[in-house]
């Protein structure tokens, strides 16, 4: 489609699609997996996000230009409905749940008076519109958010270190890996999720493996300051009990010269623009895949039925601890896309580039 | 055919057009007919110059022809080629005709100085109405014989006279034809202004960015021409459209060029912050001051909130008042005689700026962010660029009074996916070059 075209907006994409969640979930569900040494479960979070990413990168270089629903489709009806099915629930989840999070960020800092229902009908909105622009609008706009806001991001977050007590770090090894046991652990996997976004990139943007596995390397750095940066603060039993432990170490910064009484508004203004860039493209990606499987079904009213879907189901979600119990329900459906996915895309490519070498 | 039929339609034709004179006379002992319309030519001056450029012996109407480079043309043209300005001679009994160049009526001002993008320390010359003075100016500005131009003939009555202009080896062949075919389909109105190109380009009237960049600077032209693009310029208009534009146009003149490196990025920096505070500022007015002042220092929203004390509307509807008189200023000083321009100028300011405040209508701090934003939104390039965000800032004023912080910065999301989401003849608007 764009032979010409730079790789920096998918590769920011992938930033600006990982920022959205690491700074807004990472650290409250790593936190939650083990009482210390939280770097060993977000450490094995990046290895099964490298490897599945890895599988997906593996499968789709076999194939340039192809997307899931290419890859699954010509597998027939039932095979690939039952591979395509689950991504699209995985994906409209994933949407719920950045959504509604988001919402309920927003109303404990800027408008606790606003009732939910206006909150969630301009993200909808926002999410919609976004992705009627399309895939390729996105990632276009996706390039002007980084430039206007990672820098008030990063600047958010290094005026943390200000209030930083590097005697939490300890104790820092934790021998008995407990956390593996835990369903917490689970639950909180789909922070690795983003990587799946991926999958739909080839048709707008060609890939280079190695490239994506470059620009990984700093999201995974964050990673590990995010989750360590409440810690810094708090230390850690202080931090466990937190609900949005990212945004109270924002809070605790107060900045004499600033004209804000806290960095936290830069914090969430920032988020919102990469949660919006994320849970447009997943609306868009729901959008193409039901098309693509089902050709008489336009992408638009797919995208406004699963916008008014994500609508219905933020506003029948009553509260944060409703939102957590979700997180426990969809562990299955969660660890049945981040492997089988990359998985079936590898075991596809491989057939494929096979098939097309012995033509 | 009927006999002197040149003759007998033009006498008809002059019946309803009165500045159509045609009348009989000698060359060179020939006897023929001229025909011109009075409003367009110098009569006198051409009678003149035609006996000037003829031999003193006489000689015939087909040698008269090839002597004046004339043109024989059917009956049918003959009306056609004299609205263009030319001067038609007709033999001795009607039945035909020739045209030629004429002396033109002094319709046309010379190349003068710009008249809205005024610029330090660049080449000064302006774009005027002729469609081949502007041609013209091009061509002198570019000097190279890659500076294509074709005209656009619509063939509609009313429809002007277009000419795109691009550099055959920069323009992607694609993209020229692309923008001819759409420009010479079928249009509903007549072609005579820029909306109608618009709607012609991009198939819509709803676009609220525009798809052509409009310039009065030939060499601003040109720079855009390298960048591969197609200038489209209307007989009548004083300016060039370039399309497809981009988010560029907003902050980017090729006269910045005239300045150091660093300098110039520093420029463009001005403007991009500009658009974002004629974008954002009255939005985020209404939000801290309305929603959430508690997001700014105690002593600052003490401040706000003391300069508020007396007025008696919320925020919304304070700014909303404000902006529509700075709109209604901003527009009634475009349409002023140059001699009351600045009277009514001073009068609004005093009014706007000390009475309003001392009558305690509205709070000092809309005054500074109005001011702001008016002269951040005359920071833009190109008065179409700084319309569509003086439009745009109203959403976003709206979505702030609703939702703060977060309705300010849903609009700019908002705004940043729609002109993300704008191609232009399949080229996308959101680019730097």
């Amino acid at each position: 489609m764009q032979r010409n075209a730079s790789r920096l907006p998918t590769y920011l994409f992938i930033v600006g699609t990982h920022t959205g969640l690491i700074f807004f979930f990472y650290a409250h569900a790593t936190l939650r997996t083990t009482a210390y040494a939280h770097w060993q479960p977000a450490v094995v979070y990046i290895c099964i996000e490298a490897l599945c990413l890895f599988l997906l990168l593996a499968g789709l270089a076999r194939v340039p230009g192809k997307d899931f629903a290419d890859l699954f489709i010509p597998l027939g009806k039932v095979v690939s409905l039952l591979l395509l099915a689950p991504l699209v629930a995985y994906f409209l989840l994933v949407s719920l749940m950045v959504m509604r999070s988001f919402a309920e960020l927003v109303r404990i800092m800027f408008v606790a008076n606003t009732p939910m229902w206006a909150l969630l009908a301009l993200l909808v909105l926002l999410f919609m519109f976004g992705a009627f622009m399309g895939g390729d609008s996105i990632l276009r706009a996706n390039v002007v958010f980084s430039a206007l806001f990672l820098p008030v991001l990063l600047f958010a977050l290094s005026s943390c270190f200000k209030n930083a007590d590097f005697h939490y770090l300890y104790p820092s090894w934790n021998s008995s890996f407990d956390f593996l046991r835990k369903q917490e652990f689970y639950s909180s996997m789909f922070v690795v999720s983003p990587f799946l976004v991926i999958g739909m990139l080839p048709p707008l943007s060609p890939l280079r493996p190695r490239g994506v596995f470059l620009t990984m390397l700093p999201i995974w750095a964050l990673c590990l300051i995010a989750l360590h940066i409440p810690i810094l603060v708090f230390g850690t039993p202080a931090a466990r009990l937190l609900v949005f432990p990212f945004l109270a170490t924002m809070d605790s910064v107060s900045l004499l010269w600033l004209v804000f009484d806290r960095v936290t508004l830069f914090y969430a203004v920032s988020i919102m623009a990469f949660v919006s860039v994320h849970a447009s493209f997943l609306l868009w990606s729901i959008g193409r895949i039901v098309h693509k499987r089902f050709p008489k079904c336009p992408e638009k009213p797919v995208i406004a039925a699963a916008a008014v879907s994500l609508f219905v189901w933020g506003l029948m979600i009553p509260g944060w601890d409703w939102l957590q119990n979700m997180l426990f329900w969809e562990t299955w459906l969660r660890i049945l896309a981040v492997f089988a996915i990359p998985a079936a895309v590898l075991w596809r490519g491989l057939i494929l580039s096979r098939r097309r070498a012995a033509s | 055919m009927r006999a002197n039929s040149c003759l007998a339609d033009l006498q008809q034709a002059a019946a309803s057009r009165e500045d159509l004179k045609i009348e009989p006379f000698a060359l060179r002992g020939t006897p023929v007919w001229i025909a011109g319309l009075e409003s367009l030519i110098q009569r006198a001056k051409t009678r003149y110059e035609l006996l000037g450029s003829l031999p003193e012996t006489s000689c015939s109407f087909e040698e008269l022809a090839a002597r004046l480079f004339g043109e024989f043309v059917p009956s049918s043209e003959l009306l056609g080629k004299l609205l263009q300005g030319k001067l038609a001679v007709l033999s001795g009994d009607g039945t035909r005709a020739f045209v030629l160049e004429s002396e033109p009526a002094e319709l046309k001002r010379a190349v003068d100085l710009p008249k809205e993008e005024t610029i330090v320390g660049a080449p000064s010359a302006a774009f005027v109405e002729d469609l081949n003075t502007n041609v013209g100016l091009l061509r002198h500005t570019f000097g190279s014989a890659d500076l294509r131009v074709e005209y656009v003939s619509r063939g509609g009555p009313a429809d002007k006279r277009i000419a795109l202009v691009y550099l055959g080896s920069e323009a992607s062949p694609q993209l020229v034809s692309e923008i001819r075919g759409r420009i010479s389909a079928p249009y509903r109105y007549p072609v005579r202004s820029e909306q109608a190109l618009i709607s012609l380009l991009t198939g819509t009237r709803w676009q609220l960015i525009s798809p052509l960049y409009n310039t009065e600077l030939p060499e601003q032209v040109s720079d855009e021409l390298l960048l591969g693009r197609v200038a489209i310029l209307m007989d009548g208009q004083c300016t060039a459209a370039i399309t497809p534009s981009s988010i560029r146009n907003f902050f980017a003149m090729f006269s910045d060029k005239h300045f150091p490196y660093p300098l110039m990025l520093a420029i463009r920096a001005v403007r991009i912050i500009g658009l974002l505070v004629a974008l954002l500022l009255p939005g985020l007015y209404v939000a801290l001051i309305a929603v959430n002042p508690e997001t700014l220092k105690i002593e600052l929203a003490l401040s706000l909130a003391m300069s508020r004390l007396n007025v008696p509307y919320p925020a919304f509807i304070e700014i909303i008042i404000m902006l529509f008189i700075i709109e209604m200023v901003v527009e009634a000083s475009l349409r002023l005689p140059k001699s009351i321009g600045p009277t009514i100028t001073m009068v609004g300011g005093i009014i706007l700026g000390q009475a309003v405040v001392q009558a305690q209508l509205v709070s000092n701090l809309v005054i500074i962010v109005l001011a702001a934003t008016t002269i951040a939104n005359f920071t833009l390039v190109g008065f179409n660029n700084a319309l569509t965000i003086r439009f745009l800032k109203y959403f976003i004023v709206c979505l702030s009074a609703m939702y703060g912080a977060m309705g300010l910065f849903a609009g700019l999301i908002g705004f940043i996916l729609y002109i993300s989401s704008i191609r232009i003849n399949g080229i996308p608007f959101m680019r730097l070059r």
